[in-house]
């Protein structure tokens, strides 16, 4: 009973039963897959999907949605690079780069609170208007990246994992503790639940929806600049169709597209599944014209096994209350 | 430093609606340059250099119209009808479908509206629409040249094992690509190599792209080679690294000149790629729409290149790669 309950109360939990049950059926489908060799190739660019499955996820239990991380996944590490070719320390160009993806969360909340544009649309137009700077700043041809920068503490490698595996559990664990232990995070959770009701409760909804607007497109950025310390180049393409991946890996980590629920970790094994089908789908030679289709297939039966096992579980609650 | 902030500040102009087209119209000529891919592909930014500085050497006004995604043939071809709705005096543009475009580039036709093919034609070259010429690569044939450049490298004593990258399957110009790398591959067969071939889906995205490769190496430890269909494929080389594979273990080639790649040759991970010389088809259709408008002369194909660069020849690409006109 206290397991039907668990995977009721936590969004996330279905998704971990997935995540175990695939990596179960696809070792079975290739011996390559539960490899330490694999998982070195697999898991170097978790952190950065992830992160940015973070960001949405927290806007989502919010209520709102962004559409423009995969720009700002570009524009950002986009304007970092641009600083450094310029001649500034790298620590000076990150904070540049993140403040404009803070700016770029922040017009998205003014568009969406003050101008009452549906968030769904505010940021799309953001998608495109954050692509087209990315191109502009750097007039189409990004400087070559510095290979000789130290870039161990961000992307090094320890052994079979990148350093950023790290970042992305400290800062995970950072985000987990303050949704739920702290008054912000409850206001997060209030406000996606019911807007009206978290006002009549004093809660400062339109702060709170700042917040994570703004908090959504850093984590957006800063996943892009690990991603261009990890490949050591950047074009301005990078990040394209990253929101999509985002959501996906959202909604398969048991966050609720109304908003109101939601999980840090949930967001991050959405990320893995999601790395985990395309990789399987790789190593056991899916033809290439049908790639697309498989990635697509097993994203649905994913989902759709997430939320029978809720369904479930909420049946099973409903009919204890009953017979109580 | 000065040149970062004009950068930005000509984004916040971009963003106030300061941002122009080009504009030196001292013909009264207007000529529109279409494609099919969304800004931020850099490959295409070199094709909008050759525009714009032959819109400037020859003071006639352009406009390159892209997607707002990469690969939205719909848009393209809307672009396409709406600029041959405004009477404008030549198009250049790609044909990245056999038949999606045809009754719009007959339309031009019958308008008098000079049309050129840059880039990407029909598969059926003049025969497939009333385009006037065409200017870029033979793509097939490229694929046939960047397989054959990797093969010189190889044992053909020993098993091979290539994986061919399409970085977007159903898109003539990566299906063409890849069909030439392919049909050299079987004609090695036929010529008593002991070699395999496998095609995989390899992504438009230089990590995604690198991710798949690496991926399919590990699963395949037999692969030797790889070809890309465009330059994405050298987002591998970092991975290959962790994966402690050294230089020139598995052969790798594919095309365009871009910093990633020839930071990969290198290092050794890549050695070869195939410079189709996008300055070019961006300059020579606005040349040839001038001409033709001026002086009633005829379009004429352009094969832009098939030339194979190794990493000896990365010394001299290097700086015209740098200034974007390679």
């Amino acid at each position: 009973m206290h397991f039907k309950k668990m995977l009721q109360t936590k969004p996330e939990a279905s998704a971990f039963l997935m995540l175990i049950a695939m990596t179960f059926v696809f070792s079975l489908l290739s011996p390559t897959f539960l490899t330490l060799g694999n998982f070195q190739i697999v898991l170097q660019p978790i952190p950065e999907i992830a992160l940015v499955a973070i960001g949405v996820t927290i806007l989502m239990i919010s209520g709102e949605f962004d559409l423009s991380v995969g720009s700002v996944f570009a524009l950002s590490p986009m304007v970092m690079v641009l600083l450094m070719a310029a001649g500034f320390p790298l620590p000076v160009s990150m904070i540049g780069g993140l403040v404009v993806a803070a700016l770029v969360g922040l017009a998205n909340a003014f568009i969406t609170i003050r101008l009452g544009i549906p968030s769904f649309i505010a940021t799309l137009g953001m998608l495109f208007m954050a692509r087209s700077m990315t191109v502009v700043i750097s007039d189409g041809f990004p400087p070559p990246f510095p290979r000789d920068l130290d870039l161990w503490w961000i992307v090094g490698k320890v052994d079979l994992l990148r350093v950023s595996i790290f970042w992305l559990l400290g800062i995970g664990i950072l985000l987990g503790i303050w949704l739920r232990k702290f008054d912000f995070g409850s206001w997060i959770f209030a406000t996606g639940g019911s807007q009206e009701s978290a006002r009549n409760m004093g809660i400062n909804v339109n702060l709170v929806k700042t917040t994570t607007f703004m908090l959504c497109s850093m984590l957006a950025g800063f996943a892009g600049m690990i991603q261009v310390f990890r490949i050591k180049a950047i074009v301005p393409s990078m990040g394209t169709g990253y929101e999509l991946t985002a959501i996906a890996a959202t909604v398969i980590g048991g966050a609720a597209l109304a908003g109101g629920v939601g999980s840090v970790i949930g967001a991050v094994i959405g990320a893995l599944l999601l790395a985990f089908i395309e990789n399987i789908i790789i190593l056991t030679r899916v033809d290439a014209n049908w790639f697309r289709f498989a990635v697509g297939a097993i994203i649905v039966i994913a989902v759709t096994i997430n939320k029978m096992t809720r369904d479930v579980a909420a049946r099973a609650k409903y009919k204890e209350v009953e017979d109580d | 430093m000065k040149k970062t902030i004009l950068r930005i500040c000509s984004a916040a102009a971009l963003v106030a609606g300061l941002g122009a087209p080009n504009a030196f119209s001292a013909n009264d000529l207007k000529f529109t340059v279409l494609t099919q891919t969304g800004i931020d592909n850099t490959f295409w930014q070199t094709i909008k250099r050759g525009m714009d500085d032959a819109c400037e050497d020859y003071q006639v006004d352009c406009q390159m119209l892209f997607t707002s995604e990469n690969g939205n043939l719909q848009m393209h071809l809307q672009n396409l009808e709406t600029t041959i709705g405004q009477d404008v005096d030549g198009i250049a543009t790609v044909i990245v479908d056999d038949n999606l475009y045809d009754e719009a580039i007959a339309r031009a036709a019958e308008k008098g509206i000079p049309l050129i093919t840059i880039n990407v034609d029909d598969t059926e070259g003049a025969d497939g629409n009333s385009r006037l010429a065409f200017i870029g690569q033979d793509l097939f044939q490229a694929g046939y040249e960047v397989a054959k450049g990797l093969l010189v490298g190889m044992d053909k004593s020993q098993p091979q094992h290539v994986l061919l990258g399409l970085a977007r399957p159903g898109e003539s110009w990566a299906e063409d690509r890849i069909g030439g790398a392919r049909l050299y591959l079987d004609e090695a067969i036929a010529d008593g190599w002991n070699l395999t071939h496998e095609t995989i889906d390899s992504a438009n995205d230089i990590s995604v792209t690198g991710q798949r490769i690496c991926q399919y190496i590990l699963g395949n430890r037999k692969t030797t080679a790889v070809v890309g269909s465009a330059f994405w494929f050298a987002g591998a080389g970092e991975c290959l690294r962790d994966m402690g594979v050294k230089p020139g273990e598995i052969h790798m080639g594919g095309f365009d000149l871009v910093p990633i790649l020839l930071d990969e040759m290198k290092l050794g991970y890549v050695d070869l790629t195939i410079d189709q010389q996008p300055y070019l088809q961006g300059y020579l259709p606005i040349q040839q729409l001038y001409f033709i408008n001026k002086f009633g002369l005829s379009a004429f194909d352009v094969n832009t290149g098939k030339a194979l660069i190794r990493p000896e020849d990365v010394g001299s690409v290097e700086k015209y790669s740098a200034m974007g006109v390679r």
